[in-house]
């Protein structure tokens, strides 16, 4: 079967869907934080989370730094 | 979005230019042509201009893809261009591939070949699962979700490691605790006790009988050398006086003096050097210089043995001098060396008979031979007390480093410990992620098949309704990876795998559902569909369903492009108010394509 368009998509993927409820479900947890959300969404989403990414964003929710001095916390 | 205009040029079949335009009161097109007529060329002018792929020539291989530019036509002459309510979209023929204009474009498609068609519905799970994928393409997430196993493994290790690192810090302690007679009860309790405590008295006291014992180490040792020095001392005056005896007694006996010696030796050097003189600097009569120097030589020859015996007493005389002199260093030496030592024994409790030497030695203007003599007389008793210390400070020194031992090893205990419930945690709460993200995965997914299977079935039952056949469900193996399975009713057959019981035309429609099902579904109202050529085995009973499908669907799509070499179906839909029927008439080199209808 064919290949999609060669152009991004204007609406969510089902990765990206998927992506954000992963999200939204870590959280609820509570083993994750919200900082840093759509970075982290967009990294699982593609891939692009490596250990150090995930190690981080679950260690801030164990030991929780300020959020001021968070840009992005992958 | 709505197409407006097809124009093609250059492009396989299109030797000439070859505009397609579009109703735009009509969502449906029927493409209708004999084989040959160009609906290829049209379909894959289409897939060319809104993906990376090349039609109909991705499908045969050893093909030569320079043959997407006409015959007889130049590459730099291609040209495709599709014309809609949101702009222009074109593209071109450079360096042996298709260059769109602009770039990135807001086109989409889905389109379906008749090989594809016969895939679909017989592929294997996992060639299925190949073909599916891309509509729901996870792939990003299960290479998440593998880093995040990958950091529980090592998360696992990193915890085993630092609870090792404590146990063996605790069996450390453990062992002394119960060396010590295992006092307290509690070994935690113990090494919290021993560690807290604090030892600067003890280490100042190491330090001062340290010194102590340094101190007099070096007293012995400066004592040592000056009771050498005075021995040789001693030895070398005796053999001084025993050679000046022998000198003087050899001078008695052979009436000679040493001094005459030593005249007669200065007055042939100057005789040597004043050759040319001949009268005696003593009495100045004539003299042979060579001659004089003879009877002198003769002279000296016949002193040998006093010369001999002078030279031997001059030689113990410098000896016993050196002696001496380096005596008087020792002396120096040691007399500095003993103020020190005393200096620093001041600070120490002696037993009374040592405090009484200690007394003499610090006695003001004792001279420093006397000083000698004393320390001499207590020097045994002071090697024993010395002895005595370095056994009292080896055990202050292994008092000091056991508490160094505990006081560490029990910081380490403690800090590995709070690590190892960090760790834990973090292993915990990853664990819990990984499956979170497995499990909603797998959710996620078997919802969509569920869904995406409820919409196949549907339209497979508008294709072929009360034919028994249906109950459609794409599913994933459980414990499969990436494989997808497909089942169907037939008649009282309940999940069946279709390719065992249906017919080819039934397989075709199946794969026509699954198609519209996945293209509805992840299309969206800016996709064109485009089925090129696929109803091979329908007849006309199922063909007319399939279009009332489509026709029906054609609201979730910008459009829907069908092309069949069946030309009746022309003649059915013409005059239809929302398909289009366009009809390509014969082709040739010359002419290139021509609509006829």
């Amino acid at each position: 079967m064919e290949k999609t368009t060669n152009s991004p998509s204007s609406s969510p993927s089902p990765g990206d869907n998927l992506a954000e409820q992963l999200f939204e479900k870590l959280l609820a947890e509570g083993l994750i934080t919200p900082y840093g959300k759509y970075v982290f969404i967009q990294q699982l989403a593609h891939g692009e989370l490596k250990e150090s990414h995930w190690r981080n964003a679950l260690s801030q929710a164990v030991h929780p730094q300020n959020p001021s001095n968070l840009t992005n916390n992958v | 979005m709505k197409l407006q205009k097809l124009e093609i040029d250059a492009f396989r079949g299109a030797t000439k230019p070859f505009v397609l335009s579009f109703d735009p009161g009509k969502s449906v097109t029927l493409l209708l042509g004999e084989n040959g007529t160009g609906k290829s060329t049209i379909a894959d002018a289409l897939i060319c201009l809104c993906t990376d792929d090349m039609g109909s020539l991705d499908d045969r291989s050893g093909v030569d893809k320079t043959f997407l530019v006409a015959a007889g036509r130049a590459s730099e002459d291609l040209r495709l261009a599709l014309h809609t309510d949101q702009g222009i979209f074109g593209a071109r023929y450079e360096k042996k591939k298709i260059v769109h204009q602009p770039e990135q474009s807001t086109l989409k498609l889905r389109h379906l070949r008749r090989s594809s068609v016969v895939s679909l519905s017989t592929a294997a799970p996992s060639a299925r699962y190949e073909q599916l994928a891309g509509y729901f393409d996870l792939s990003g997430i299960v290479k998440s979700e593998d880093t995040l196993r990958a950091l529980c493994k090592n998360l696992k290790l990193e915890y085993d490691r630092i609870v090792g690192a404590v146990q063996a810090v605790q069996k450390v302690l453990e062992t002394i605790w119960a060396n010590e007679g295992s006092p307290l009860d509690d070994w935690e309790l113990w090494a919290e006790t021993e560690s807290h405590k604090d030892l600067n008295e003890q280490r100042l006291q190491l330090r001062r009988v340290r010194s102590l014992i340094e101190q007099g180490e070096k007293n012995l040792a400066a004592h040592e050398r000056l009771v050498q020095t005075l021995k040789m001392g001693e030895q070398a005056a005796q053999t001084r006086k025993l050679a000046e005896l022998q000198l003087a007694e050899l001078q008695v006996a052979s009436g000679q003096d040493e001094a005459l010696l030593s005249l007669l030796q200065q007055a042939h050097d100057f005789v040597a050097r004043h050759a040319d003189h001949t009268s005696c600097p003593v009495c100045e009569q004539f003299i042979l210089p060579s001659e004089l120097k003879q009877q002198l030589h003769k002279r000296m020859e016949s002193m040998a043995g006093l010369r001999a015996a002078a030279s031997e007493a001059e030689t113990a005389r410098r000896e016993h001098e050196r002696l001496q002199s380096v005596w008087q260093h020792a002396l120096s030496d040691f007399s500095s060396v003993l103020t020190d030592f005393l200096t620093a024994a001041q600070q120490t409790e002696w037993p009374e008979t040592f405090q009484m030497a200690l007394a003499e030695l610090n006695e003001p203007e004792q001279p420093v031979r006397k000083r000698a003599e004393l320390f001499a007389a207590s020097r045994l008793q002071l090697e024993m007390l010395l002895e005595g210390r370095r056994i009292t400070a080896d055990a202050i020194q292994k008092t000091v480093d056991q508490h160094a031992l505990i006081s560490e090893n029990w910081l380490s205990v403690l800090e590995n410990r709070q690590t190892a419930m960090d760790s834990a945690v973090l292993l915990r709460n990853a664990d819990k992620a990984l499956k979170i993200v497995e499990n909603n995965r797998k959710v996620f997914i078997d919802a969509e098949l569920a869904a995406i299977s409820a919409d196949v079935d549907a339209f497979y039952q508008v294709l072929h309704p009360e034919e028994n056949l249906g109950g459609v469900r794409l599913f994933l193996k459980e414990k499969g990876k990436n494989s997808l399975e497909l089942t169907a009713r037939f008649h009282n057959h309940e999940d069946v795998a279709p390719q065992s019981l249906y017919s080819e035309s039934h397989l075709d429609t199946l794969a026509l559902s699954i198609f519209l099902a996945l293209a509805k579904r992840y299309g969206g109202s800016e996709t064109v569909l485009l089925l090129d050529d696929v109803l091979g085995a329908t007849d006309d009973a199922h063909l007319d369903r399939f279009i009332g499908l489509l026709r029906r669907e054609s609201v979730h799509f910008a459009h829907i492009l069908l092309t069949s070499h069946q030309r009746t179906l022309g003649e059915r839909y013409k005059g239809e108010s929302d398909v289009q029927v366009v009809v390509l008439g014969d082709w040739s080199v010359e002419a290139g394509m021509a609509r006829v209808g």
